[in-house]
């Protein structure tokens, strides 16, 4: 059965002081709706993804709110997966719509963080790992553990950091709605400061707010359509503590979430032209290209360096800017990936696109192939 | 909003780790904290792999200002692990801190 992505859309992401969670979500569904050339009474179901509306915004009621914004009040449901939120909205609609319940979805993720201090976004996102288990750990702190081990293991280096980062605020200068239009050096983010080393402030995503939201349907297009598809999807879990884990230099749940995708898809990594993954740090996105099979283990920072992940290397990665100069609104992002990937699809400028989206530091994982052709 | 409760409550073994050694796997020192932690910046997190009989990797904040590096072997010590507020209980639990090999004369 296929699933097309009818309509997408995405909010401008940024620090918003005018517009609140309940403006934003209200916003993106009814972009979605209007791309997708839909009234609102077509959608059947409605899929939340959101990490900390109840902590960051006082809202905790976000499916009925939702729901509230259509005349027929459809059935709503609100998905949590740290940062893996908008992934995972998205697989539990596609199983709703593989399952044949219902035929056209709405999948919308939301996150509103900049109304609090710095301090409490911090604390609230560190919530994101075991906080039975690693008292004292900051969500950098545990990706700085993260790079550490990829640089025993395989030398990255600094410049190869800084180069993720550069690279992506240069790509997110073309995009109209991304929190971060301007370009950074590579002495800016060699230099800025440590928040946990060797992690600085500009190798880290920004608090954001913003939503993204799509239109998933299984009906049949009247004449052919330029509307992309999903070709492949993947979910894996890996346990949410870091000291438990296999490996410190791979994120084993992307590898099997990428295995999957890619298997549904019948395609390799190698057929990828562009992707958007989770470079939540700029360690992260090393890794993303390693673990999705884009470069060997270990090559990810050379491969940055050489320009291989740019326009004109060997595929683009975060064409968007990425969560690192796109944003972060956490519960958004996920949702966010694929939207943008399905209008540069549906704009030719792409035929395939792979969105890699992570929760937590790699305790969940999803993956989405999209393209133009059912497999 | 405070970890302690959720963070001691899951670790009321602490005796039994208390004077255990283990070497570190890895290491990042941490400068902006949560707001618990905030008064120990900055401080080394560090995850460490222990013999039995305790054979599992665990993290932990290290409990003094001295630098750690990876190889280190590090001892079990009780700490305190967050700067309290004026109601709050003060959270003790389990640090790691750097073994000094003293030189035999």
């Amino acid at each position: 059965m296929r699933i097309n992505i009818a309509g997408s859309t995405i909010t401008q992401f940024g620090e918003l002081w005018g517009r609140s969670l309940r403006d934003l979500l209200f916003e993106a569904m009814e972009q979605a709706i209007i791309s997708a050339q839909l009234e609102p009474s077509a959608i059947e179901a409605v899929f939340v993804a959101n990490k900390a509306g109840g902590s960051l915004a006082q809202q905790r009621h976000l499916n009925a709110l939702a729901s509230s914004w259509f005349p027929h009040f459809p059935p709503a449901l609100r998905v949590e997966a740290a940062c893996a939120s908008g992934g995972l909205a998205m697989i539990a609609a596609e199983d709703a719509l593989l399952s044949q319940r219902f035929q056209t979805v709405l999948v919308v993720g939301v996150e509103k963080m900049t109304d609090v201090p710095v301090g409490e976004v911090t604390e609230v996102l560190a919530t994101a790992a075991d906080m039975e288990q690693e008292i004292g750990s900051t969500f950098p702190a545990l990706y700085a553990l993260l790079a550490n081990a990829h640089i025993q293991a395989f030398g990255t280096t600094r410049e190869q950091l800084s180069t993720v980062a550069v690279k992506n605020h240069a790509h997110a200068i073309d995009n109209p709605v991304a929190q971060f239009r301007k370009a950074v050096s590579m002495e800016q983010v060699s230099h800025s400061a440590l928040v946990a080393d060797p992690l600085r402030v500009l190798d880290c995503s920004p608090i954001t707010d913003g939503a993204a939201a799509v239109v998933l349907s299984t009906h049949s297009p009247q004449k052919k359509s330029t509307k992309p598809c999903i070709l492949g999807r993947g979910h894996a879990q890996d346990t949410v503590d870091l000291a438990s884990r296999a490996s410190l230099t791979e994120l084993a749940a992307t590898k099997r979430a990428a295995a999957q995708a890619y298997a549904q898809a019948h395609l390799t990594p190698k057929d990828l032209p562009v992707a958007e993954v989770h470079d939540c740090f700029t360690i992260a996105e090393i890794l993303a290209i390693e673990d999705l099979g884009f470069v060997a283990k270990g090559e990810g920072g050379p491969a940055t360096l050489r320009q291989d992940t740019t326009y004109q290397g060997k595929i683009v990665i975060n064409p968007s800017g990425g969560l690192k100069a796109c944003g972060h609104p956490v519960g958004a992002t996920g949702v966010k990936q694929v939207a943008y990937l399905a209008q540069l699809i549906e704009q030719n400028l792409y035929p395939l696109a792979l969105a890699h989206n992570v929760g937590g530091s790699g305790g969940t994982a999803v993956v989405h192939i999209l393209g133009k052709e059912s497999a | 909003m405070s970890t302690a409760p959720v963070y001691t409550r899951s670790n009321t073994d602490w005796s039994a780790w208390l004077d255990l050694t283990g070497k570190v796997v890895v290491v990042t020192t941490v400068r902006v904290a949560p707001p618990a932690q905030h008064l120990f910046t900055p401080y080394d997190l560090v995850m460490v792999q222990f013999k039995r009989p305790r054979a599992k990797r665990k993290i932990f904040m290290a409990a003094s200002g001295e630098s750690i590096q990876p190889g280190d072997t590090v001892k079990c010590v009780l700490r305190r692990l967050g700067v309290p507020d004026a109601t709050s209980l003060i959270n003790y639990g389990i640090k790691v801190a750097k073994v000094t090999k003293v030189a035999k004369v």
